[in-house]
């Protein structure tokens, strides 16, 4: 269910091994370094750049009002990566600096639940 | 002890408008079965592979059906992706390697097309992470869209060197009977054709289709009984990684394909400079590329540069999907790695007609499920 992660989506709260201190985003139950299950809550700064990024044509359901859009691999500047969608931009590469920021994601039907998520788009 | 495989059968791999699961099972299941004259009571177990059905066709438990249409006394499903034909094969090994059945049956089948676009396009992003790459507005096609991208900008690559693979796999086909898309295409139809996810064009991507397709194993010992010229599994290899993209350590390196292959090597205990031909996970150009790096038939980065030089055609080196492998086959992802399964078993018995390679000695299939999350390697011999 999408309220589970509201809050590691939203806020980008991923985890710090206590161990090692690796950090992880999405939020991991156990270290993938040192295999620890001694792991808490980190806040990522939501600053990044572009791995890679791919324009979508054919969409998910649920999605197809607002194709074409724009799905990217980001590196977070703490370390780690994510699956995110880009908005707001002219033109984007490889390694483009971006930033996190709150969207709608989609919305299912006329009255039904508006999902929230966090998408990037280029850094100011 | 080594399983033989002693028959096999497929229907064409196309949209089949007028079949349901039911008549792609007793197509290919009932001809199964009459290509080594055996009955359905000499089988001790089936084990069917299917992934999308509770889905799309709002169906589980799919090996009831295959009870239904075949009459096998014992069957179970197996489900973990498009690998999930191979997976079958595999566990059709260890059954029949343990001496718990003697000839056991292994059908794949798959019925995509009743979907609206956008929801076959949902069906197969199952494959990916639901909560951190779906939930985002990701596909199946877009991952493999980017890991393109990061491929064709780290070795320099361009998109019709890419272009290659499909242009390949479609000459392939023209000799297949059962292929989806049996016909040639150039490298301009390919950059030029229509975009889908970019830099992804249509022609890049295999196509959903509907189809079935099994095969007959069983112990060694019993294999000449039933066929002249039986193939052995001689190996197999699974392995697995992370279900996210961006949970791997290389996005350009398939580890679950690596770690697959050098279990399955090392089983049959041969090196890849020994495999005759190879059946590879085409479902994208770049999976192509990346198989032929990961399984040790050229270095990391020149894999686009051995088939652009056609070392992998019909008639080179090393041949990879001789039957046109998923993108001109069609790719019905339950039955796609019995699909491999049966062009090798062909090739191996020189009934592969107009395509035949000559002298093929070891066979080796390679299928993927999702951006590579599981990857299994099966290698069969005279």
């Amino acid at each position: 269910m999408a309220w589970r992660r509201i809050k590691q989506r939203n806020c980008l709260i991923g985890s710090e091994c206590n161990e090692c201190k690796t950090l992880f985003y999405p939020p991991k139950l156990k270290c993938k370094k040192c295999s620890s299950s001694n792991l808490s809550e980190f806040k990522f700064s939501g600053k990044g750049s572009i791995v890679s990024f791919s324009e979508i044509r054919n969409p998910l359901y649920g999605f197809e009002k607002q194709t074409p859009y724009t799905i990217a691999i980001v590196k977070l500047e703490e370390g780690p990566m994510l699956t995110t969608q880009i908005v707001d931009f002219d033109k984007i590469e490889i390694g483009t600096k971006v930033e996190s920021c709150l969207r709608v994601m989609h919305t299912e039907g006329h009255s039904g639940m508006i999902q929230y998520g966090t998408k990037f788009k280029p850094a100011e | 002890m080594k399983a033989a495989v002693i028959g096999y059968a497929q229907t064409k791999f196309k949209e089949h408008w007028d079949k349901g699961l039911r008549e792609l099972i007793s197509e290919a299941g009932n001809n199964a079965l009459k290509s080594s004259n055996l009955k359905a009571e000499d089988i001790d177990n089936l084990i069917c592979a299917n992934t999308l059905a509770p889905l799309v066709n709002g169906q589980s438990n799919v090996n009831a059906l295959c009870f239904e249409e075949l009459g096998i006394k014992s069957s179970v499903s197996i489900n973990c992706g498009d690998v999930s034909g191979s997976a079958a094969i595999r566990q059709a090994m260890f059954e029949i390697c343990s001496g718990k059945s003697k000839i056991v049956m292994v059908l794949g089948v798959e019925k995509m097309t009743d979907l609206l676009s956008s929801q076959i396009t949902s069906a197969v992003s199952m494959l990916l992470d639901h909560e951190w790459e779906v939930f985002n507005g990701a596909t199946l096609a877009s991952m493999y869209a980017m890991l393109t991208r990061i491929y064709m900008k780290k070795f320099k690559v361009k998109p019709e060197q890419i272009a290659k693979v499909s242009v390949k796999n479609h000459k392939n086909a023209v000799n297949n009977k059962f292929a989806q898309f049996p016909f040639e295409i150039n490298v301009d139809s390919v950059i030029k054709g229509p975009s889908v996810d970019s830099p992804l064009k249509v022609l890049n991507c295999a196509a959903v289709c509907d189809g079935a397709a099994a095969i007959i194993l069983c112990e060694e010992s019993l294999a000449k009984k039933y066929t002249e010229k039986p193939v052995y599994l001689i190996g197999s290899g699974a392995g697995s990684d992370y279900l996210a993209l961006h949970d791997r350590e290389d996005f350009l390196e398939m580890k679950a394909t690596k770690t697959a292959a050098e279990e399955a090597y090392k089983q049959a205990k041969i090196k890849p400079s020994d495999v005759s031909l190879a059946e590879v996970h085409d479902s994208f150009s770049i999976s192509e590329i990346l198989a032929v790096e990961d399984l040790g038939f050229a270095k990391k980065g020149s894999g686009f540069k051995f088939i652009e030089d056609g070392k992998t055609d019909l008639t080179g080196k090393l041949p990879i999907n001789p039957s046109g492998g998923l993108k001109a086959c069609g790719h019905p992802f339950a039955a796609t790695g019995i699909r491999q399964a049966i062009e090798i078993t062909m090739q191996l018995k020189d009934e592969a007609g107009k395509r035949q390679i000559k002298n093929a000695k070891i066979g080796l299939t390679h299928n993927l499920s999702g951006t590579g999350s599981t990857a299994i390697v099966n290698i069969f011999s005279r």
